[in-house]
């Protein structure tokens, strides 16, 4: 690779300051990383878990939604669900995870008066009453999980910055700059040296001079 | 001497009995292991017909639907509709005006058509406010939910209010009626119902006050008998329930007030089995509805079946809830 | 006044016709309608459903058959007495109510019978048995009727 490069001291103090900071840089930004990365696990295992738990909950639910369909017919059940008697109510605010804005969903629980159930009992199913009950519970889980996918999603892209600009310093920047700041030291060594033999064959021709 | 006029309809409807599936082929259907085997084992009964014109075999609810609706048809037609057995029907209306009601602007082609009135007159009467073309009875009650919804925009209130003007109207029907057995048979209803929902809501946990409200009366148990069970435990209520005349669901044990599956299953059972003694009348509208629960109840069973082979329910899951066939 | 006793004698005919004919009308209508039910159902049956169809009928021709027999012995006799006329009438009610009143009920039992050709066709048989029973007193009724009348002198 070719360097361009002014071999001037000043440039090589430049480039050292350059590479102390690139170094600096490179250290906190791989703890950076190190700590994004075990952030980063938890997460997922809280992710992971919390996803099971919703399925199950979403699949119980779904059964007991599919055995209320066999009950009741398509009509009954459709007139039973079709408007909901409470409204659930989400704020959706901001939070700072590693000077990272991931998003932070507060549920406010809603007034159940007189239960969650949009319908009346006399001619719906009890099986209605458990696949809703169930889908009701498992709504605060599903919200945590959107939370905590979405913030595992931006922390995944966070890391991935993080990874190559650590990646970018320690492989190129820093190897660079110590290649320029070798090449500088050289370049000015070799002048030194091409000066002071310079210098003592001016001194030799001189003194021969002086001689003859 | 009204009975006289049943003689062809009633012997037309013995000839159709005979075509119920009976306990054996219910249980032939759940042992099915898979949807288009029992199709194509139903396909050999009185459903032929309607499962012949089937293109997806998904859509076998509107077969049953089909089938249900020919039925209500053929029974309303033989009894030249007689005011008894529109207690029956009236069932799909109401659900219907309940879903116009919630929605407002519902469409006639998301309705049931199983109704005594169609979706598209109803939906347009309702549309017009001319409640005065419905019985007395249930343009009250849709001017009450109608209004209870716009005040706090409860759906509940609508359900609540038209399921009350339901038994209120079908008590009304019945106890005016010519028929003895429909009129125990909806006060077993009412009785029974008013049971499942104190079950229901004990499980919810919810308090007694909630209860009360959603009690339909002219039951023969009355709203102080739960009262007075509203706390105790199910063994109380169990051996309560024993001293009533609904003692053979509290053969079941203690299941029965605890799974709501059970509860139902027994539930739909004891009225088949108190309708089918419609079955030793000779003479009479009895027989009519008798037939007509019988299918309605069948094609529960059908479906319960049909909707578990498409979900692979396990066998076990499903003869849990069939029920008794009337045949 | 000797006009009476044909009088009387022409009521004994009209009573035992008419109700036993009454009857059996009522009761084949009945059991006809029902027979129509189970025919529009399973039109294989139609044979099965005639037999049924045709019990209640007897009491019909029951009466008819008295008639028939006073008529022949008021025929050749230009003259009765009121006792006699009476005795017509008398001998002619057995057959008239029994007839009436059996012709509808066994309508009934054949309604019911039809249930049975409808649920089971293999035990159709008893049903015409059941109804058959009823038959019992109508032709009970119909000899009282005919020695009655035989013995008129």
């Amino acid at each position: 690779m070719e360097l361009r490069v002014n071999p001037t001291r000043m440039e090589l103090l430049r480039l050292k300051k350059r590479l102390k900071v690139a170094v600096r840089g490179h250290k906190l930004l791989k703890d950076k990383f190190d700590e994004l990365m075990k952030n980063f696990m938890q997460l997922v295992n809280e992710s992971r878990r919390l996803r099971q738990e919703v399925e199950s909950a979403l699949a119980d639910s779904m059964q007991g939604f599919m055995m209320a369909r066999a009950v009741m017919s398509r009509e009954a059940l459709e007139g039973a669900i079709a408007f909901p008697k409470v409204k659930a109510e989400i704020t959706a605010s901001v939070k700072n995870v590693m000077s990272i804005q991931v998003p932070a969903f507060q549920l406010v629980e809603p007034e159940y008066k007189g239960g969650i159930y949009p319908y009346g009992f006399a001619q719906t199913s009890g099986e209605l009453d458990q696949a809703i009950r169930k889908l009701s519970d498992s709504l605060k889980s599903l919200i945590e999980l959107a939370e905590v996918e979405k913030t595992v999603e931006l922390l995944a892209a966070e890391i991935e910055r993080t990874r190559r600009r650590v990646n970018a310093l320690e492989y190129v920047m820093i190897p660079q700059l110590q290649e320029k700041i070798k090449f500088i030291v050289m370049k000015l060594d070799e002048n030194e040296r091409g000066n002071l033999t310079r210098l003592m064959k001016i001194k030799d021709i001189v003194r021969s001079t002086e001689n003859s | 001497m009204r009975e006289r006029n049943y003689t062809y309809a009633v012997a037309r409807i013995r000839s159709l009995e005979t075509k119920l599936l009976d306990n054996a082929q219910m249980e032939r259907l759940a042992n099915a292991t898979t949807l288009s085997e029992a199709l194509a084992y139903l396909g050999e009964t009185e459903y032929g017909a309607v499962l012949a014109n089937l293109k997806n075999p998904h859509q076998f609810e509107d077969a049953l639907n089909q089938e249900l609706n020919r039925v209500i048809r053929l029974v309303m037609s033989l009894s030249e509709d007689a005011p008894e057995l529109r207690a029956f029907i009236y069932r799909y209306d109401i659900e219907n005006i309940k879903k116009i009601l919630k929605s407002e602007s519902s469409t006639a082609d998301r309705l049931s058509n199983l109704g005594q009135w169609s979706p598209s007159w109803l939906v347009e009467t309702m549309a017009a406010e001319r409640y005065a073309e419905f019985p007395s009875e249930l343009a009250e009650a849709i001017i009450v939910a109608r209004r209870l919804y716009k005040e706090n925009g409860d759906v509940q209130e609508i359900d609540r209010i038209l399921d009350q003007a339901y038994f209120e109207i079908g008590y009304h029907l019945l106890k005016n009626g010519i028929s003895e057995l429909f009129f125990k048979w909806w006060i077993a209803m009412i009785d029974l119902t008013n049971l499942r929902t104190f079950v229901r809501m004990r499980l919810i946990g919810l308090a007694f006050a909630e209860y009360q409200r959603f009690f339909i009366n002219y039951g023969k148990l009355t709203l102080d008998q739960f009262q007075e069970l509203w706390d105790q435990p199910d063994e109380k209520v169990l051996s309560w329930l024993g001293t009533t005349p609904y003692d053979n669901l509290a053969s079941n044990g203690a299941e029965v007030l605890s799974s709501l599956t059970v509860l139902e299953r027994e539930y739909d059972n004891y009225l088949t089995r108190m309708i089918a003694d419609a079955k030793y009348i000779s003479l009479g509208v009895e027989p009519l509805a008798g037939y007509l629960i019988a299918k309605e109840i069948e094609c529960k069973t059908l479906r319960i079946i049909l909707v578990g082979k498409v979900n692979n329910v396990s066998i076990i899951k499903l003869k849990e809830r069939l029920r008794r066939a009337y045949a | 006044m000797e006009q009476w006793g044909i009088n009387l004698a022409y009521a004994g005919i009209a009573v035992t016709v008419l109700f036993a004919g009454y009857g059996s009308a009522l009761g084949v209508g009945l059991s006809g309608q029902a027979a129509a039910g189970v025919v529009t159902e399973d039109p294989g049956k139609f044979g099965k459903s005639v037999i049924l169809a045709a019990l209640p009928g007897t009491q019909g021709i029951y009466g008819f058959v008295i008639g028939m027999l006073m008529y022949m012995k008021i025929a050749g006799v230009d003259q009765l007495t009121v006792a006699q006329g009476l005795q017509y009438l008398i001998a002619g009610l057995p057959v008239g109510i029994v007839g009436w009143l059996s012709g509808i009920w066994q309508g009934r039992v054949v309604v019911a019978g039809m249930g049975i050709l409808a649920k089971r066709p293999e035990e159709s048989t008893k049903g015409i048995i059941y109804a058959g029973m009823v038959e019992t007193y109508a032709i009970l009724a119909f000899v009282i009727s005919f020695f009655l009348v035989n013995n008129i002198r």
